[in-house]
């Protein structure tokens, strides 16, 4: 019985296999990590736990509370105002005051050491927002927290990219609107599915955002 | 790139600028040195910063494949952050937004009104109070800047020490207290106290109370008189000029009071200065340089006429016309020849006090153009100031001489502090007094008398003699070290206090933080010996709320808790507190008055008696770097280059250059330099332009303090600074063995010697005034590069804003005040002794120091040398080289024509400093910030971003400070209205131009620097950059630079520099005053 020999086209299995099989796998990890490895991907929809179950929906959807009374530095400052726990207790003083949800909070109060939350939206530190320049020229919140007002827990819903950030900023037409409805959610929305651009008095100054890298980094 | 051809004398004027006498010489090593970028590959130096070396293959792998693996997995998940709100949010806090607050520190002494920045309760930035009559338009000096970093300083003192064993500060109370009953009891027998300079009227209610109820505390002499034991040390004091004042004035100085001598530079037409650093280190500075430069505008047409006669090169002769080089110790007798010149213009001056005595040809000359300048001023313009080294004897002849000239620039005013000595010669009683066993408890309150008191008072050993000292130091400094009890002192931006300047304005100093570290503040540690309690709050208020009150008398002695309130009509005390705080300057008449003077001719005369010194001198001042050593500790500072020397992180001797080739010294070899029986071994530095047969010695390095910045630099210059030869002695010097390296930055990063400098004089001015700005180097050195944005620019500079800049270099004096303020700012990094050796210094701007020689030949006497000043920072040219090399577009663009360094998107090539004509972009060679103690980190600006290893920086032109401003503009509006005839807001333009200033700018004491926008018609930097002398620097390369020039413009008397013929005036180096080079920034606009 003759020896088994390879037929002389295997010699070609490895390289072709390499080439057709590897080859491509290879392709579609870096590809993959290349496009699905991005903030777009991996931030968005970062939802973390907060020290104190706190509903924006309850609060600011149902309820109807303006975003400023927590947030209130957000016209005037680059910071939005992350509220102090005497924000909380203006209220919960007087409300709810046996909620064992809200134990962290009154132990804040009681011992004078802030509730540590965990930052939700977080850009690089070599980034330089400012919320009041957005919020002056009538961006409104929606445009980068989406719709707060049906959060349970908070969670990010746009990419926070540079690319995204200069998209609006080359084009910020569709984001703009009346700065007294700043903090009005569902407009956007609305104006999208109308396919009009929400509605804004003639007198305001259109706002003329910068492009170049000192706008941000500085 | 073809290199385009060295043009080394285009000035046709024939003054040739040179920054090292190599250069000058043309020496092709030196030449050829200059074309490579950063010295770091110098062959003779070892590799031994560090960083670099000591990392082996086998630990890098190591290092880089655990990195690696962690990267990797880090990669994945996003770094979880914490947002931490207030619990209790306190009131007008706006999180990221800082805070001002005014406050004042007491230096130069007198005090020094601040404006500081808080960011999130951190003090991070000191900038003067414009409010303030010492800190007119918010300027500061480089150490009023570094002030700021000794508070974090990361080597303060932490805790008390009982006999060299940290205590806790309730013990340290405690045996304060018990200490304070025993005085109290014993009526202060054996209590001696020192002071510094402390300006401060709590602290001198407490003297004035502590003097009244411890009559016990004395000091009897061998000659049987009676002092108290109070006793003021300051190494760098106004002694000498007050105590002129009690002879001048007085017929028995020895009953008199003391005055203060107040300069107003800005009524002066003609300055002549004898031995006066008063634009640098003495007097008030900030003040001085202000009113100087008011008066220094040929636009304005009131160019004054400054003469300086000194030994050794300051910031003030680098802003004068005509300097003399001369002993320190000959002023008197140039002073006397002045006298006497002045007596021949019938000025009404005692001809008693002149006297012709042996003067040089070039002195004669100096003086008698001087007298003849002073004596034909307009009525009350003329001032002759005398150096605070100069003995009394000096400063009340200068009193007689602006008496008689009916000087309206100089008053006298009462000085506020009666209660302590401060000569030399009370602190050596005092020593005295603790080795007769007289002195059992002595407490000196901040200074460092072990480190800076006269050498033959040996104070070291006197610490030893007395039973109980107490020391309030913010450093275990060396004072502290030998000290039984040693208590953390409060810094200024930490303590409750008050200030007094030498014109009697009052300020709050309040404080920004707790302290740190506990510290306590000398008006509350007297309180305490006096069994009081009170906190240095209550102490303040109480001093303050004295001055608010209407017909309360002045503050004499404050009785601790029995003080009456004061019986006054109802004032709202509160009300005025807060506006006397908001202001920082206190609102009420300053105690202490202008004195009409009359000169006592024989006081003078008998001071004037003391026959002058003769032979080799010795003469003494604070280092640049350190001060009297208070700030050696300090990093900024100590790499901020010498404005004379360029030395950093040392101190040297400096030398001429004719002495230098006598003794056959080189620059760093080490001297020896004898005074008596004492002597010291310190590098020398040749510096042209120094008197001969002198050597200034730069006071307050090689502090035997073991702090992490100024452990082992410098030379501690102490044992030859002795009582009675305090400032200026007689001595020798010797070339000793050895050569340090000197880290100094003169030369680095040059420019190959272009024409850079345009400098004229006032006639010339006149003649031509466009000269500077006409001036382009030869034609064949013309070359045009290519925009990278192609001929058409992506935007329209005429629209929004053009942010521009001018420096003018007439007043320019080279303080590097602004430079220390742009380290400040931008979190700019200190790279150490070694770092600054090899050119890697980081500093945004750097002060180009130029020699000019007088002809222009190169074999003249390489002493008799002007010097010419100018501030070398990013030009942000429209056509900027850099951005063209750029592989990565890392530094790019901006519409309003700021040229942008993006960090985050450098790889480090390095292609971008090659390519900058300036060389004005630095590299971060090390990850500098890395190790930054904690403490040091809370200073840092939190509006700029704090750069890592490898990548480029450079002078963003403050862009945080240009965002910030117009961002805020746009809320004082929301809508366009009122718009100008370029279709601008002007309530937003107008915003911008109140609102805007850069950092250095906001320093400069001079106002030479102007920054704003060129598109708003009305603003500063519109009107300077139209002026006829403005230029711009390499036009002939066509980079249209945002920062441009104002051309220097000297004002020389005729009598000692002929003016030039107008024929020199080489029309060949002049291209057409309209042409391609010149015409192009307009152009293209």
């Amino acid at each position: 019985m003759s020896r088994f020999l390879f037929p002389k086209w295997s010699n070609k299995v490895i390289p072709v296999g390499i080439f057709f099989g590897l080859g491509p796998l290879g392709t579609a990890v870096v590809a993959g990590f290349w496009y699905y490895g991005t903030d777009k991907h991996f931030s968005v929809g970062y939802t973390p736990k907060q020290p104190v179950p706190y509903s924006h929906k309850l609060h600011a959807g149902d309820m109807g509370m303006d975003c400023r009374y927590c947030h209130w530095s957000v016209e005037q400052g680059a910071f939005a105002a992350v509220p102090p726990t005497q924000t909380c207790m203006n209220c919960h003083a007087k409300v709810k005051t046996d909620s064992t949800k809200l134990q962290a909070l009154r132990d804040s109060w009681a011992s004078d050491e802030p509730v540590a939350w965990t930052q939700v939206h977080n850009l690089p530190d070599f980034v330089y927002f400012d919320h009041s320049a957005h919020l002056n020229a009538g961006v409104g919140c929606e445009s980068c927290h989406g719709r707060v007002d049906q959060m349970v827990t908070v969670s990010q819903v746009k990419p926070l990219t540079m690319g995204w950030c200069l998209e609006c900023h080359r084009d910020p037409a569709s984001n703009l609107r009346d700065p007294k409805d700043i903090t009005k959610m569902g407009l956007l929305e609305e104006a999208e599915a109308s396919g009009k651009q929400m509605t804004r008095p003639a007198n305001v100054r259109k706002p003329n955002p910068p492009t170049n890298c000192s706008g941000c980094h500085r | 790139m073809k290199r385009l051809p060295l043009v080394q004398k285009a000035d046709p004027k024939g003054r040739h600028y040179y920054q090292t006498i190599a250069e000058r010489d043309g020496d092709p090593s030196v030449l050829e040195a200059k074309t490579r970028e950063f010295a770091y590959d110098r062959p003779d130096e070892p590799a031994t910063y560090a960083g670099e070396g000591g990392v082996d293959r086998r630990t890098f792998m190591t290092l880089m494949g655990a990195s690696m693996a962690l990267a990797g997995l880090a990669g994945c998940r996003r770094p979880e952050e914490k947002i931490v709100p207030f619990s209790h949010q306190p009131e007008d806090i706006l999180p990221g937004r800082p805070e001002y607050f005014a406050t004042s520190m007491p230096f130069y002494g007198t005090s020094i009104g601040l404006v500081v920045e808080s960011n999130d309760g951190r003090p991070t930035k000191i900038e003067g109070n414009k409010a303030h009559p010492e800190t007119p338009r918010g300027a500061t000096s480089s150490f009023i800047q570094g002030h700021v970093l000794n508070l974090y300083d990361p080597d303060r003192s932490k805790a008390p020490r009982n006999a060299g064993q940290d205590t806790t500060m309730e013990q340290a109370m405690a045996a304060l207290q018990k200490l304070s009953k025993e005085l109290i009891a014993t009526k202060g027998k054996g209590l001696g106290v020192i002071v510094t300079e402390h300006r401060s009227w709590t602290t001198v209610n407490a003297l004035v109370e502590l003097a009244a109820s411890m009559p016990n505390a004395e000091i009897r002499n061998p000659d049987g008189s009676v002092v108290k034991p109070l006793v003021k040390h300051d190494p760098f004091g106004r002694a000498n000029p007050r105590i002129a004042t009690k002879f001048a004035f007085n017929e028995n100085p020895a009953d008199a009071d003391v005055l203060e001598t107040v300069h107003d530079l800005a009524k002066a037409s003609v300055i002549v200065a004898f031995d006066s650093d008063f634009l640098g280190l003495e007097g008030s500075p900030l003040k001085a340089s202000a009113g100087f430069a008011a008066n220094r505008s040929v636009e304005k047409g009131n160019m004054s006429r400054f003469y300086v006669a000194e030994p050794c090169p300051t910031i003030t002769s680098n802003a004068c016309d005509h300097r003399l080089r001369t002993q320190a110790r000959r002023m008197t007798i140039l002073l006397r020849a002045l006298a006497a010149e002045l007596v021949k213009h019938n000025v009404q001056i005692d001809p008693a006090l002149g006297a012709v005595g042996q003067l040089t040809d070039t002195e004669k000359k100096w003086v008698t153009a001087a007298a003849r300048d002073l004596a034909t001023a307009k009525l009350g313009s003329a001032l002759v100031l005398v150096g605070r080294r100069q003995l009394p004897a000096a400063h009340a002849l200068a009193i007689a001489i602006n008496h008689a000239l009916a000087s309206g620039c100089v008053v006298y005013k009462r000085s506020f502090d009666h209660t302590t000595e401060e000569t030399n010669n009370s602190l050596k009683k005092l020593c005295d007094a603790v080795k007769a066993g007289q002195i059992t408890t002595l407490v000196i309150l901040g200074g460092n008398p072990v480190f800076t008191a006269p050498a033959d008072l040996a104070f070291a050993d006197v610490m030893a003699k007395v039973k109980t000292t107490i020391h309030l130091s913010s450093h275990v400094d060396e004072t502290s070290a030998l000290a039984t009890w040693h208590i953390p002192r409060a810094h200024e931006l930490e303590s409750w206090g008050d200030t007094v300047s030498e014109d009697g304005t009052i300020s709050i100093m309040q404080p920004l933080i707790s302290p740190m570290y506990d510290g306590k503040t000398d008006a509350e540690i007297l309180h305490r010996l006096l069994g009081g309690v009170l906190g240095a709050y209550e102490l303040t208020r109480r001093t303050i709320d004295r001055m608010l009150t209407p017909v309360a008398p002045l503050p004499a002695a404050i009785s601790g808790e029995t003080a009456p309130a004061p019986a006054v009509p109802p004032v709202d005390l509160d009300k005025r507190w807060r506006r006397a705080l908001f202001d920082g300057v206190v609102q009420a008449t300053p105690p202490g008055y202008d004195t009409i003077p009359v000169v006592n001719k024989t006081n003078i005369l008998n001071l004037l008696s003391a026959a002058p010194a003769e032979g080799f001198e010795v003469v003494f001042a604070p280092c640049a770097h350190a001060y009297d050593g208070r700030y050696a500790n300090n990093g900024w500072l100590q790499e901020t280059p010498h404005p004379i020397h360029k030395t950093t992180w040392g101190n040297v001797a400096a030398i001429s250059s004719a002495t230098a080739k006598k003794l056959g010294v080189a620059n760093g070899d080490l001297v020896k330099v004898q005074v008596a029986d004492a002597s010291i071994e310190i590098p020398a530095a040749i510096t042209y332009g120094h008197a001969d047969e002198s050597v200034t010695i730069y006071v307050g390095q090689g502090r035997k303090f073991a702090g992490s910045v100024c452990k082992g630099v410098g030379v501690d210059a102490g044992p030859i600074r002795k009582g009675a030869t305090w400032d200026i002695a007689t001595g020798s010097v010797a070339k000793s063995s050895g050569t340090v390296t000197l880290a100094i930055t003169q030369g680095h990063f040059t420019m190959e010697g272009r024409p850079l400098i345009r400098e004229q004089t006032v006639r010339e001015y006149k003649e031509d005034p466009s000269y500077a700005r006409d001036l382009v180097i030869p034609a064949e050195a013309k070359h045009e590069i290519e925009n990278i944005y192609g001929e058409d620019m992506p935007w329209d500079y005429s629209k929004g804003h053009k942010w521009g800049m001018t420096i003018d270099l007439a007043t320019c004096t080279g303080c590097s005040a602004c430079l220390t303020a742009c380290v400040a700012e931008n979190n700019i990094s200190v790279v150490g002794a070694e770092g600054v050796h090899k050119s890697r210094e980081m500093h945004w701007i750097r002060i180009d120091r130029y020699f000019a020689g007088k002809e222009g030949v190169p074999t003249e006497n390489e002493d008799d040398v002007d010097a010419a000043i100018m501030p070398m920072l990013c030009q942000h040219c429209e056509n900027a080289p850099c951005e063209q090399v750029c592989p990565v577009a890392a530094t790019t663009h901006s519409p309003e024509g700021i040229n942008e360094m993006t960090y985050n998107r450098c790889i480090g090539t390095k292609y971008c400093g090659n390519n900058c004509p300036f060389k004005v972009r630095r590299f971060n060679f090390f990850h500098y910030t890395k190790d930054l103690p904690e403490t040091v980190k809370l200073q840092l600006n939190p509006d700029v971003t704090v750069r890592s290893r490898g990548v480029m920086e450079k002078c963003s032109f403050c862009v945080q400070r240009v965002q910030e401003a117009k961002i805020a503009s746009k809320k004082v509006s929301d809508a366009r209205k009122d718009l100008d005839e370029k279709g601008r807001e002007k309530v937003r333009i107008q915003h911008v131009r109140e609102e805007l200033v850069s950092a250095c700018q906001q320093a400069c004491p001079t106002g030479a620097i102007t920054f704003g926008d060129l598109n708003d018609p009305v603003s500063a930097v519109t009107q300077t950059s139209a002026y006829a002398r403005r230029f711009q620097m390499l036009e002939e390369i066509n980079v249209r630079p945002r920062v441009m020039y104002l051309g220097k413009i000297r004002n020389p008397n005729e009598e000692l520099e002929p003016p030039k013929p107008k024929a020199e005036a080489a029309k060949p180096h002049k291209t057409e005053p309209h042409g391609d080079s010149h015409g192009a920034p307009e152009k293209k606009q």
